[in-house]
């Protein structure tokens, strides 16, 4: 028979991964990391992706940019626990969703950009949610965690945002 | 001209169904680099079409499959596809000598085990000979094998005959995400030496190909019986070519194809013609024994496959192969060309009703050359298989019941329609707990060794006067498929982020199995003719545990328990020990655990050990049992730049040596040996 068992998904990567992949790389732009955390150990700017990669090889080209004067460097987690400092940004696959808020706890108040794709990625702590409306996709930003990480968001980003504001002591724009 | 009709109607089915559809607003297959420069508010423009997936995530599967992937390959340090198999729960992995393997899923092993489909890309590679496979030639480059799918318990109703016991599907990556140059070099004690090539680049902005080349060459195993090599050794040279395309992201082919040349040694008994008066010196019981034979094994095959994504729920496949395999050696020369045609509809008709329909046809043509040992008659023939398939799966509590209910529906040449129906449901109770059961049928079709085989069992001398008697196993035209109905439940869960537990428990009832039944009842000197007289049934369970429990570290256990009991029916005269051999030729425990490292970002460390409980009896003709065996594997490997990876491997560490089964009377019995390699790995 043709199809295989049904299992994973094999080829080609989807459209919305391209898109995904691609706003990884544009956000960065928007955030800005205290000076000794803007890069990692050894001198590269780490994007760490957590759980099943869903992103087939396109992050690769990702390593011929440059954030921040760092050359991006991709690194793969099949688990939470490997994320060091290495990581500058860590995307959490949905793949994770049922271990998030132990995720999150684990890397909270840490200099660490986490952007997520989960249902309640936001709202859980995660800083930057991808949110799919209509086969647009958009963002929701959980404000108050960003803050007490110690990065900064550019206003721009914040205006094509949906905020999430859970944290008091975190002041939303 | 029934066959050609056939293949054009499903040209034409499949060229119409790709006139529908509609236009998706993003292709998906623009690179990225085109996004990178554009800003923000522009990407959050973009529209995309989120792809569904057919493809469910291995926790959601509703039957026993366990996935091999290229890490696992890779790091076990296997050289084969048939070694690799070891990696996953239930499957018994047994070498008979150096260049042939019996390899069953959930019992019935035997030189000539017939109970598995096995599947490369899509060709079904078992031969139709015998309904087994020969392992020697199932290669490709390891380095491009994407994963293994290896399915326990029967796959007929979607994948067809012969998918009694399990499926083994070997699916090879796309070339997208093979670019670039990959060498690879190695030598040792047993792996003499081995090299293999890979080229793969763009052809155009939606062409992507890559070409191999591989060699091995392999050393004798060890002949207790001659106390040294058992003159076994082999080499094989293999090459082939994958081209991948799609176009606006709808449409994608895959054009690939495989030739192979193996020359392999074996030693074998040869019985000797008793008329013929220059074999006098062979009384009085005319065999040559432990001579030197080669087998001569050669082969090529091409497949092309389209698909159309009609939508987000609906696509078409179309798959086309021509395969060619000749095999020669001492007491047959066979060639067989198959040719097999697949359409394959999945389409959702109403909400929560998931449709997938197939239609198929496969010619086989086989050519024999016969010897005084073995015949087949005729010696030349062909057969048709039509094949239809049609499976609904049905959500019926969505994302937490699912229900499948499918049937397969085939016609043979040998036995008529075969009717393949399966049940199965899964119940997702949460996001770390699933439940699964299924009942399924699934049959083995007779091949030409049951249906117009004649081969010599053994020559027996008679006193002086009397010519010796020529004792025979005949093909029987009448001979019927064996049948399988399985009951099968699992349980996954995974507690934690870093671990998950897969359990398999199955109860299959067997009938119309294969029998010898003698001719002339009870007497010695009686010829046998292949039968359906024996019922079985087997249960067993299967456990597989992955953790990790660091980052850098990753354990991998597996663990099965398998039982047999079989019976003849009363009318049958069997005296071959069938029923002996179903019982003794599996392991009824197999434990395995392999642990794997990262000791730094340069430095793997892996270690694998697997226990395989003893063999009462595996052969018809010989008694010999085979005693249980612990094997001990370590691999080290050193990447000092990204593009080099040195690695040394050692197998059967702890074991000089050790039998792993007892194949049948033509073959001398060997024994697995120690064995060491180093290997050179380079990306350019």
């Amino acid at each position: 028979m043709v199809i295989s068992v049904q299992i994973v998904a094999a080829g080609s990567v989807s459209p919305e991964y391209k898109l995904k992949a691609a706003l990884l790389y544009k956000l960065t732009r928007f955030i800005e990391w205290p000076e000794q955390y803007s890069q990692g150990d050894d001198g590269s700017f780490g994007i760490c992706i957590l759980g099943q990669d869903d992103f087939g090889s396109l992050l690769d080209t990702l390593q011929k940019r440059y954030v921040n004067n760092a050359r991006i460097s991709i690194h793969r987690f099949m688990q939470s626990e490997g994320i060091n400092e290495n990581c500058q940004l860590v995307f959490i696959s949905d793949s994770k969703r049922s271990y998030l808020n132990s995720i999150i706890n684990t890397l909270a108040n840490k200099p660490i950009l986490t952007i997520g794709e989960s249902k309640k990625f936001a709202d859980q702590g995660g800083m930057i949610q991808f949110v799919l409306n209509d086969g647009q996709i958009g963002f929701k930003i959980n404000i108050g965690h960003v803050h007490t990480s110690g990065l900064k968001i550019a206003a721009p980003l914040l205006e094509l945002a949906t905020i999430v504001d859970d944290n008091p002591k975190g002041t939303s724009k | 001209m029934k066959n050609s009709d056939l293949i054009v109607k499903g040209i034409v089915i499949s060229f119409c169904c790709m006139l529908i559809g509609t236009s998706t607003p993003v292709s998906a297959e623009e690179s990225i680099a085109d996004y990178l420069d554009l800003p923000l508010e522009d990407l959050l423009s973009i529209k995309v079409t989120t792809v569904s997936k057919k493809q469910q995530p291995l926790n959601e599967v509703a039957s026993a499959v366990y996935v091999i992937t290229s890490e696992d390959i890779r790091r076990s340090g296997v050289t084969s596809i048939a070694e690799a198999l070891r990696m996953a729960p239930g499957i018994h992995v047994a070498h008979i000598d150096a260049g042939k393997w019996v390899i069953t899923s959930r019992g019935f092993g035997s030189q000539f085990s017939n109970k598995l489909l096995v599947m490369l890309d899509g060709r079904t590679v078992y031969s139709p000979t015998f309904s087994g496979v020969y392992w020697d030639v199932q290669d490709t480059l390891l380095e491009d094998i994407d994963r293994i799918e290896v399915i326990r318990g029967p796959g007929a109703t979607v994948w067809g005959a012969n998918a009694v016991n399990g499926v083994i599907n070997i699916i090879t990556k796309n070339t997208g995400s093979t670019q670039g140059g990959l060498m690879t070099a190695g030598t040792g004690n047993k792996e003499k030496g081995f090299a293999s090539l890979r080229y793969g680049t763009d052809l155009s902005s939606d062409i992507t190909g890559r070409f191999y080349l591989k060699y091995n060459n392999r050393d004798d195993s060890y002949a207790p019986a001659l106390g040294g090599d058992a003159g076994d050794g082999w080499e094989k040279t293999q090459g082939g070519f994958r081209v991948d395309g799609h176009y606006k992201g709808k449409y994608s082919w895959t054009l690939q194809g495989d030739a192979y040349s193996a020359d392999e040694n074996q030693r074998i008994n040869i019985w000797k013609d008793p008329s013929n008066p220059e074999n006098g010196v062979y009384a009085p019981f005319y065999i040559a024994p432990a001579t030197h034979d080669t087998i001569e094994s050669s082969g090529y095959n091409l497949l092309a496959k389209w698909n159309y994504r009609i939508s987000d729920q609906a696509s078409t496949t179309l798959q086309v192969y021509f395969d060619h395999t000749d095999r020669s050696e001492i007491f047959l020369d066979q060639t067989h060309d198959t040719l097999d045609i697949d359409f394959q509809h999945q389409l959702k008709i109403v909400e929560n009703h998931d449709v997938i329909w197939g239609i198929g046809y496969r010619s086989i043509r086989d050519d024999f050359k016969n010897s005084f040992m073995v015949q087949f008659l005729p010696d030349s023939q062909e057969v048709n298989l039509y094949s239809g398939f049609i499976q609904d799966e049905i959500e019926l509590v969505p994302h937490l019941v699912r229900f499948t209910l499918g049937s397969k529906f085939e016609h043979n040449d040998y036995t008529g329609v075969e009717i393949q129906p399966s049940a199965r449901i899964v119940w997702l109770a949460n996001e770390k707990n699933t439940l699964w059961g299924a009942v399924s049928r699934a049959v083995r079709t007779p091949s030409r060794l049951e249906a117009s085989s004649n081969i010599i069992s053994r020559i027996l001398p008679l006193p002086p006067k009397f010519d010796p008697v020529i004792l025979r196993v005949k093909g029987n035209k009448n001979f019927e498929s064996e049948t399988v109905i399985a009951y099968e439940l699992g349980y996954r869960v995974q507690p934690k982020e870093n671990y998950s537990v897969d359990l398999a428990f199955f109860y299959h009832d067997y009938d119309k199995l294969q029998t010898f039944e003698q001719t002339a009842g009870t007497s010695p000197l009686s010829n046998s003719v292949f039968g359906n007289k024996m019922s079985a049934n087997s249960y067993g369970l299967e456990i597989s545990l992955d953790w990790r429990p660091l980052d850098w570290w990753r354990i991998q256990a597996n663990y099965s328990f398998l039982e047999i009991s079989s019976s003849f029916d009363n009318s049958s005269s069997d005296m071959s020990n069938t029923n002996t051999v179903t019982k003794g030729s599996s392991p009824a425990n197999q434990f395995s655990l392999r642990s794997l490292m990262d000791l730094s970002h340069e430095v793997n460390f892996d270690f694998w050990f697997y226990y395989v409980d003893s063999l009462d009896k595996t052969s018809f003709f010989y008694e010999d049992s085979v005693r249980n065996y612990t094997s001990f594997n370590a691999r080290l490997a050193w990447h000092p730049v990204e593009q080099v990876e040195l690695s040394l491997t050692g197998q059967n560490l702890f074991d000089s040596r050790h039998p792993e089964f007892v194949g049948e009377n033509l073959f001398l019995t060997t024994e697995v040996e120690r064995a060491v390699y180093a290997q050179v790995r380079l990306f350019f």
